[in-house]
């Protein structure tokens, strides 16, 4: 309760401080700067916080006409930052890491829009699942390599089960895995917390959530800002006052989470379903901290993983991986 | 009533098959996540007019743009590289190697080097829809009987003449089954880019305008199978009628074929 009033004191300071800003010709007379802000996916409610900035004008009020487009292929994303395509991409840190020690991809994280990760194992409670060890002899969905077989191996041997004797792990299309979940195919799958529990409640089921922080894998942000060098280079300033009305559009979700929904979809109406209207609730308390993604220990934390996992075969100065120098102030 | 007749076997079939679908999605419950009934998807086209209509004309633009480009550009090769053999020499093979281009791989890349919107959508129409129009239209100007040309060249016909009196008219049915291919795989392309190009944004209205391909995959991801399957329905009446404008005109210029066959 304290830190909701903690928030909402912070929420109106910075409104405060925007408009003496704004008032004083700090917004400026010129034409806004364009932006182009690539999302990792499809937008859903994990992007909250950019599209309530966008609509309540706080990217505008930093003289910043952002364009939000979608990905066709998340995989993507990094590539087309690093290219020049987009400015900015959202990806997660894992594969950021990845990305910067295997390729020496030409992008630095800036910021983090959720906090936590949102990956889980998820089942299904009316098939016998209730704890991770009921997990043996069974088959586990998963989409993404190899990122989450690492993650959920971790997971199932912190339980004291063999990985790769107890279970079997099924690689299926990213769309496919919550219809196999459903039909029986597979008896748990990889996915996102905040979603997949939510369609499996609504097939009239109860879903079994094992959260992969909880069983000893890193609790990574799991959507980081990346940037290419030049761009960091040549518009310091857009990169930071960006950060700075997100920062606003993460408070006002928190100040305000059910107007900030109306929001939301009245921005994206046709995203308007019961599915992310409780997906929406579930992501707001992963927003909490965000753009803050300076916590040094969890990059190393995460990287130290992926090396572990032999993922990455070397290990970077944590500066070539993240820059905390745009992030607003307060994440210090 | 003959054009009656003709409709009769494939909506009687249709109708069958949809009939039997809602009949096992009803008598063994199937829930809508998996497979969702007839009826479920009839109904989802009313329910989504405005996005229908909106991404209907963004694909269309694309396919359309596509196929024209194809058209074209392969009719125009598929004529040079028959009166060059040298060049026929350099580029077949290069043609025959690019059908084979993994476009999952490329699809991303054409945003990088010709940006959002239309432009990356029509590169992959073009891509896939070329290859059949030229190669039929190569393949057709070389069926032609050489006797026949012999006699226009006894007539002092010249190169221009003889393409244009004989070859094209004799290499009409050959080139009219590439443009039917290449039609069909321009629908393919341009739907196929839409779903992993990506760069949609949404607009004022609230609508995200990435064509009928982004709204299938977005619809199956967010578990609306009614509308996926609404929007493949959708897709496939568009492509038939494209398909039956093509035929129609088959028919018109080739309607001396029907004659000699009479």
């Amino acid at each position: 309760m304290r830190s909701m009033r903690f928030v909402r004191f912070g929420f109106v300071g910075l409104a405060l401080l925007a408009g003496v800003w704004v008032v004083g010709g700090g917004g400026g007379a010129q034409a806004p700067e364009r932006l182009g802000v690539m999302l990792e996916f499809f937008a859903n409610p994990d992007h909250a916080p950019l599209y309530i900035a966008q609509a309540k004008g706080y990217l505008a009020q930093e003289g910043l006409n952002v364009e939000i487009r979608e990905p066709g292929d998340p995989s993507q994303v990094p590539f087309l930052v690093a290219s020049g395509a987009v400015d900015l991409g959202l990806t997660s840190m894992f594969n950021h890491v990845i990305l910067r020690s295997t390729q020496d991809l030409n992008a630095l994280a800036i910021g983090a829009l959720l906090m936590k990760p949102l990956g889980a194992l998820v089942a299904i409670k009316e098939r016998g699942i209730e704890k991770i060890t009921d997990l043996k002899g069974k088959k586990i969905g998963f989409s993404v390599e190899p990122v989450e077989p690492a993650v959920y191996s971790t997971m199932l041997r912190a339980a004291g089960l063999d990985p790769q004797r107890d279970v079997t792990f099924v690689k299926l299309d990213f769309l496919s895995l919550l219809p196999a979940l459903l039909a029986g195919t597979v008896d748990a799958i990889g996915a996102f917390r905040n979603f997949e529990p939510v369609r499996v409640e609504l097939a009239g089921k109860t879903p079994v959530v094992f959260a992969q922080e909880e069983y000893g894998a890193p609790e990574a942000y799991q959507l980081v800002f990346i940037a290419r060098h030049e761009l960091l280079a040549q518009r310091p300033g857009s990169v930071f006052r960006f950060l700075r009305a997100l920062s606003k559009g993460v408070l006002f979700v928190l100040a305000f989470p059910e107007q900030s929904k109306e929001i939301f979809f009245q921005t994206l109406p046709q995203l308007k379903d019961e599915l992310n209207q409780r997906a929406y609730d579930r992501t707001v308390p992963i927003f909490a901290g965000a753009p803050c993604h300076n916590d040094a220990k969890r990059w190393e934390t995460g990287q130290n993983f992926l090396f572990d996992q032999k993922i990455i075969s070397q290990k970077l100065p944590l500066e070539e991986l993240f820059a905390g120098s745009f992030l607003p102030e307060g994440c210090f | 009533m003959k054009r009656l007749k003709q409709l009769g076997p494939p909506l009687s079939l249709l109708l069958a098959l949809f009939a039997g679908w809602e009949a096992i999605v009803r008598l063994w419950s199937i829930p809508d996540y998996l497979l969702p009934a007839p009826t479920a998807i009839f109904r989802a086209i009313p329910d989504h007019l405005e996005l229908l209509w909106l991404n209907t004309g963004i694909t269309f633009t694309a396919i359309a743009l596509g196929f024209l480009i194809s058209l074209v550009s392969g009719l125009a090769l598929g004529i040079v590289i028959f009166y060059s053999p040298t060049l026929e020499r350099a580029l077949y093979p290069l043609l025959i190697a690019s059908r084979n281009v993994p476009l999952f791989t490329i699809a991303p890349l054409l945003v990088v080097w010709l940006g959002f919107g239309l432009l990356p959508k029509v590169a992959v129409a073009v891509i896939i829809a070329f290859f059949p129009i030229v190669v039929n239209t190569y393949d057709g100007l070389r069926s032609v009987d050489a006797d026949l040309v012999n006699l226009l060249r006894t007539l002092l016909a010249s190169r221009w003449q003889i393409l244009r009196k004989l070859r094209l008219p004799a290499a009409l049915p050959f080139i009219f089954s590439g443009v039917k291919l290449g039609l069909v795989y321009s629908v393919l392309g341009a739907v196929f880019a839409e779903m992993v190009v990506g760069g949609q944004v949404w607009t004022a209205s609230g609508v995200a305008t990435g064509g009928l391909g982004y709204w299938i995959r977005n619809a199956t991801n967010f578990g609306h199978l009614d509308l996926a399957f609404a929007l493949i329905f959708w897709l496939a009446g568009l492509s038939l009628a494209l398909f039956g404008l093509v035929v129609s005109l088959e028919r018109y210029l080739l309607r001396w074929q029907r004659v000699e066959r009479t």
